[in-house]
């Protein structure tokens, strides 16, 4: 049995379970599903025991998704943008008083246009450590995602556990050929106190196992360019350099979160995680690791949830503190089989901290609901490579507004969506002046410098509508569109079309 | 809006706190230099020099003339070097005479605290006589975007002023590849060079004479290529043609061909091989006979690979070429004495911008009788200019 027939089979019994379930009221489904107050407040219910709480209703969906982005500034090793089909199904099937049942699966098949001096996947995971070249192009994608928990209460204490396994593979048809494999599988486990009837408190420890194949492969019989293994800001090891073309990356994260709750989705929550990513990289002709990132992920998530009648409002706090180190091992040639490993440095070190705040005030009713509301963020990233010394250095704030506009029409509702954003770069600076100024290399670290310190202005807007098929079912259909201006008159644009059934 | 900036301003300061408490010391290991003349220059002592440090995985290079009684001391970041002296030596006897030497240490591993190394000098007397002026081993590419070999060749160039025989005069192609260094047992490569593609010019001895100022082309197929291919070079006036294997063979009987004593000169089409050039001593059956050279290295799979080659001993030898391109570059596979450095056509494997260039040997002076002398300092890299117009091309 291939992958998608399997996604295909937990789709039906997605959809079987979902029509087999006793649910409430499809407009109240829809009213959760599309409430802003939902999407900030999900990920303070990460807890796989205390997932349950995070919303009121069962649901289940099965949608279909088409996305096309294209970005004038963008960071050359991620794309330019993407058109992308996806299929996705959920199911979230709240009891508890016996087992909660939550699950994920979707397939994703994907152009990402105009990656350049990457030829490795996941860049966000195994940065700056990836395969490159100058050349790069549009690259195809095909992921597969597979999740799912459960939790349930033992006597005095609420255990949960979930799981999911996330497979991409890429690749491209002409020159440079790269053909990558990864697989990431996430394991939490949790245990919840009730601590009363409005409070919980909780703690998860997680497990990420990451694992990548990232092969490239030339057929023009006149030859090919250098392939190097970019060790941070274009520096490359230049005795590595040249025809090594199979890499294997192995990561192991490990974590903790203590999460405080409310139980009824009222009042304060307190989120407080940390992560330990591991990540190793070897070549396959070389015996030990070339290079290593070690990070530590540090976040807080406050927010308070004010409810009166069908009054709402929400204030939220967010920090993230991520550091990076890379150590990047130095070799001779002593003649033998494998390289010798003479030493290894910590030669590349990133820091980013983000804090953002977001305020939301609502009213829900029957007819009309809206929802208005404000965020702000701060945010600041200093990349560097030691020896040739290499660095970025930039810090960001960014303001943005929001409506939502949800209307009901008969049968059908309407939601409506608007957002602006305005963010502004405060302080920037950077030093690659040991470059060859001819080398694409030296433009790419500009093109990247640029666009990580553009100003940028953006407006979306969706229009989403639900319309009951029968008592449990219903269907939707949601258009978006993102248009964005960055320092330069450079401009970006993203439209999303949606559609799908939810019971 | 007075509370929002005290944030930002707070926040800002956090940034640069903590940006302002980084380190980024990289521990360093002090090396000595001990600068070595051997026994056989008794009498000499160092008068001054340099040393080059090349650390090989990030390409950096440093230099330094802070010698005191023949020892260096450097402060180096842990790696792995290449090492060039290049110097003079004066006599401390008798009729003052100063010298030029150099000296080259490859793949020294630099790492902990201190480390010392030897470098041991030789003696740099670049001599008149036969040498490499131009090699064409890239082939060329047809308009249809197809690879096309049987084009290539060697222009050997008499650069002294008296007129030279090019009889017996042997080309071998290195048999090691300049991309990947190997352990071999035994190693000869101080008094030897290693091929298994010889070939050589015939005569009696005074056959083919070469004027001071002039050249001898030796082509591949001596043929008109541009018949087939646009964008190659008519070889019909080479002075001599190579015996290449029959399926690429193409012979011309206007044009003398050379005696192949050992294997095929095919010419490695990405530069990763080394040419020398050297006077056969006695007959090609005692060559065969007495320079044969059976060793052994540690295969890729791990395993030991016993095989046979020949060697050249390196006082026979005229002149040497190394060969190969950046990004696989591992070591030069001739005596630093003959060549110590290496030229190219490409910069990584398989370079597509390679076809169609050639290594041409700089022109050093024009004599008064117009006779033009070439560059000649046993280093490719100073001496030959890279990625050359073939001059045989229109």
């Amino acid at each position: 049995m291939d992958i998608r027939k399997l996604i295909i089979l937990s789709v039906f019994l997605g959809v079987a379970n979902a029509y087999a379930q006793d649910t409430t009221a499809h407009s109240k489904r829809v009213m959760e599903q599309v409430s802003p107050i939902t999407t900030l407040l999900t990920e303070s219910y990460s807890s796989p025991s205390l997932y349950p709480f995070s919303r009121k209703y069962n649901y289940s969906l099965l949608a279909a998704n088409l996305e096309d982005s294209k970005r004038d500034l963008y960071l050359r090793q991620e794309g330019s943008g993407n058109r992308a089909l996806r299929i996705n199904s959920e199911s979230f099937l709240k009891n508890l008083s016996g087992i909660s049942l939550w699950g994920k699966a979707y397939y994703t098949n994907e152009k990402v246009k105009q990656v350049n001096f990457n030829e490795t996947l996941d860049y966000q995971y195994v940065y700056p450590y990836v395969m490159a070249d100058t050349i790069g192009g549009d690259l195809n994608a095909e992921t597969y995602y597979f999740g799912g928990g459960l939790s349930k209460k033992i006597g005095g204490l609420r255990y949960g556990i979930q799981g999911s396994f996330r497979g991409i593979q890429s690749y491209r048809d002409k020159d440079p050929r790269p053909k990558n494999i990864s697989s990431d599988i996430d394991f939490s486990v949790s245990v919840a106190k009730e601590l009363n009837k409005q409070r919980a408190l909780s703690l998860d420890l997680k497990m990420r196992k990451y694992n990548q194949n990232n092969s490239l492969q030339f057929v023009n019989e006149l030859g090919f360019p250098l392939v190097y293994h970019d060790a941070g800001l274009g520096v490359y090891n230049e005795l590595l350099a040249g025809t090594r073309m199979q890499a294997y990356y192995k990561g192991l994260s490990l974590g903790a979160q203590l999460n405080f709750l409310p139980t009824d989705l009222k009042g304060l929550s307190v989120q407080l995680g940390f992560n330990r990513f591991n990540l190793d990289k070897e070549l396959s002709s070389i015996s030990t690791n070339i290079s290593e990132a070690k990070e530590n992920h540090a976040y807080l998530l406050l927010a308070y949830h004010h409810q009166v009648h069908n009054h709402n409002f929400l204030v939220r706090l967010k920090g993230t503190y991520v550091k990076r180190e890379g150590l990047e091992a130095t070799f001779a040639n002593t003649g033998g089989v494998s390289l010798y490993k003479v030493s290894e440095e910590v030669r590349y070190e990133r820091e980013k901290l983000n804090v953002k705040l977001d305020a939301t005030y609502g009213k829900t009713a029957k007819s009309l609901s809206w929802f208005l509301g404000m965020d702000g963020t701060f945010g600041t990233d200093n990349e560097r490579y030691i020896l040739p010394d290499r660095f970025i250095d930039y810090q960001t704030a960014s303001v943005g507004v929001f409506a939502s506009l949800t209307k009901s029409l008969g049968k059908t509702s309407l939601s409506l969506d608007m957002r602006a954003n305005q963010l502004k770069v405060l302080n920037s600076d950077y030093s690659w002046s040991n470059i060859d100024t001819k080398k694409g290399i030296y433009q790419m670290l500009n093109t990247n410098y640029a666009y990580l310190t553009a100003d940028i202005f953006s407006v979306s807007s969706s229009l989403r509508a639900d319309f009951p098929l029968n008592a449990k079912l219903g269907a939707f259909a949601k258009a978006k569109g993102m248009t964005t201006n960055y320092t330069g008159d450079y401009k970006g644009t993203e439209f999303l079309f949606s559609f799908g059934v939810l019971f | 809006m007075k509370n929002v900036k005290m944030i930002m301003s707070t926040l800002l300061a956090l940034t640069v706190l903590l940006n302002a408490c980084k380190k980024s010391d990289i521990p360093q290991t002090t090396l000595t230099v001990s600068i070595v003349i051997p026994k056989t220059l008794e009498g000499f002592t160092l008068k001054s020099g340099l040393v080059t440090f090349k650390e090989v995985n990030s390409g950096r290079v440093s230099t330094s003339s802070a010698i005191s009684n023949n020892t260096l001391v450097a402060a180096l970041q842990s790696g792995s070097y290449n090492i060039v002296f290049e110097g003079e030596i004066e006599s401390t006897t008798g009729e003052k005479v100063i010298s030029k030497v150099r000296a080259v240490k490859d793949g020294v591993i630099v790492n902990g605290t201190n480390l010392s190394t030897e470098l041991s000098v030789f003696l740099y007397k670049p001599q008149e006589g036969f040498v490499i002026k131009e090699i064409f081993y890239t082939g060329t590419v047809t308009k249809e975007g197809k690879t096309y070999n049987g084009d290539k060749y060697f222009i050997i160039y008499n650069n002294s002023e008296n007129v030279l025989y090019a009889d017996s005069l042997m080309i071998a192609e290195s048999e090691f590849l300049t991309t990947t260094k190997r352990a071999y047992t035994p190693d000869v490569m101080a008094t030897d060079f290693t091929s298994k593609s010889i070939v050589m010019i015939p005569g009696t001895g005074k056959t083919y004479p070469v004027q001071p100022g002039a050249s001898i082309t030796i082509a591949n197929n001596a043929m008109n290529h541009l018949v087939y291919n646009d964008l190659s070079v008519d070889l019909r006036n080479a002075d001599f043609e190579l015996t290449l294997l029959s399926s690429i063979n193409v012979d011309n009987p206007q044009v003398q061909d050379l005696d192949n004593i050992a294997g095929y000169m095919t010419m490695h089409n990405r530069g990763f091989k080394s040419y020398v050039i050297a006077k056969m001593k006695g007959t090609k059956d005692n060559f065969l006979t007495k320079q044969v050279y059976n060793f052994d290295y540690v295969n890729s799979a791990g395993k030991i690979t016993t095989t046979t080659a020949y060697k050249i001993p390196n006082s026979w030898i005229l002149d040497a070429v190394n060969l190969s391109v950046a990004s696989e570059f591992n070591w030069i596979v001739t005596s630093p004495v003959l060549d110590m450095g290496w030229t190219y056509c490409g910069k990584v494997d398989s370079d597509a911008t390679r076809y169609g260039k050639s290594v041409i040997r700089k022109v050093a002076k024009t004599e008064t009788n117009g006779r033009v002398v070439l560059k000649d300092t046993n280093n490719s890299a100073d001496d030959f200019i890279p990625e050359s117009k073939p001059s045989l091309f229109k």
